[in-house]
């Protein structure tokens, strides 16, 4: 298994591709790993370009880790990462949800090293008073409710991957300080997003929330270069447009700059 | 076309491989064979079947396209693969 060592701490990377522009692809949280790309968006993508996985703190495979959960910190962690995949040349970071938030911090902290942004079901401000408090309530039955039948089911089993997932989510909720770190993430200001000189994709489901939604519109009035894509799906794009998406993200990354 | 015992061979190594990956937390009881399913009865999670999948290409070569393999499939499907389905895949493309 490949293992990098970043800021001390092993997390666990794959690459897919041989050739063509770089990607890297940042997953989301609690039930996120580097699977939510590797059986997804990442084959068709893969053809034509060289992309990176990884696993979040105490995601999937990687390292256990108490805190370092807000964006800038998450962020230092993906440039580290880059750093050591593409030797300082800029790539195209594409993220969702709690990964888009990442991917748009990564940009925003670190312009030099990146080409272009993919916003996938990204919420700003990051965390709303009713999100938080849905968060905390929320248990991992709830999270698997909201992915598609077919997978769903893999979960109600009772057995072994239902506890996994069970036990990811409660070592995050209560050993780590995931959530106060995201209750404490402040909003990002419009002139910092009017401020980022690199082109964004946004790609939101045409059934996805409100909150969603309503940032989707934020982005697009705030960000100087960016263009958004709405795709027939949830809030869990990479699961439920696989083939849509990774054909969205290709168009966007081959496109000439403006 | 690969034999019987090519097959039979890979689906050992298949076995002996996941179980690796899994560790002490295996739960299939009964043998695994070419109709076990890697969610169902074997319970592995998706980011085992990644790094299973990964070891493989190091066993077998380049020339074990998941990726390809992978984009003729839904998501559904890979989640409902059979531990047969991988080892054909293998068989019909393995360096003899």
């Amino acid at each position: 298994m490949p293992i990098a060592t970043i800021n001390g701490r092993q997390v666990h990377v794959q690459t897919l591709g041989t050739a063509g522009p770089r990607i890297v692809l940042v997953h989301g949280m609690l039930i996120g790993s580097v699977a939510s790309w590797y059986f997804t968006v990442a084959p068709p993508l893969s053809s034509g370009h060289r992309l990176l996985m990884y696993d979040l703190r105490s995601h999937g495979r990687s390292e256990f880790s108490p805190q370092g959960y807000g964006f800038r910190s998450m962020a230092r962690d993906l440039r580290d990462l880059v750093l050591d995949w593409a030797g300082g040349e800029p790539v195209t970071v594409a993220g969702h949800s709690y990964g888009a938030g990442i991917a748009l911090r990564f940009a925003l902290d670190y312009p030099e090293l990146t080409h272009k942004v993919v916003v996938i079901e990204a919420t700003l401000p990051v965390v709303t008073d009713e999100g938080i408090q849905k968060l905390t309530r929320e248990t991992a039955e709830s999270l698997i409710e909201m992915l598609p039948p077919w997978q769903r089911q893999a979960f109600e089993t009772g057995g072994r991957r239902s506890r996994k997932i069970t036990e990811q989510f409660e070592t995050l909720a209560s050993k780590t300080s995931m959530l106060q770190d995201l209750m404490a993430e402040p909003d990002i200001d419009d002139a910092e997003l009017a401020a980022l000189a690199r082109p964004v994709l946004l790609c939101y489901g045409t059934d996805t929330v409100e909150i969603m939604k309503a940032t989707c519109q934020r982005l697009l009035a705030t960000l100087p270069d960016v263009r958004a894509q709405m795709l027939e799906s949830g809030h869990l794009l990479p699961l439920e447009a696989p083939r849509h998406l990774a054909q969205v993200i290709a168009g966007f990354v081959e496109e000439q700059s403006r | 076309m690969a034999t019987e015992e090519a097959r039979a061979q890979i689906l050992r190594e298949v076995t002996a491989i996941l179980q690796t990956v899994v560790g002490e937390d295996w739960v299939a009881e009964a043998p695994v064979t070419m109709a076990t399913t890697f969610s169902r009865d074997l319970e592995v999670e998706s980011v085992e079947l990644v790094v299973l999948f990964e070891k493989l290409r190091e066993r077998y070569g380049d020339g074990i396209d998941f990726p390809e393999w992978l984009t003729g499939m839904d998501t559904e499907a890979v989640m409902n693969l059979a531990v047969g389905d991988l080892v054909d895949f293998i068989a019909a493309r393995k360096a003899p």
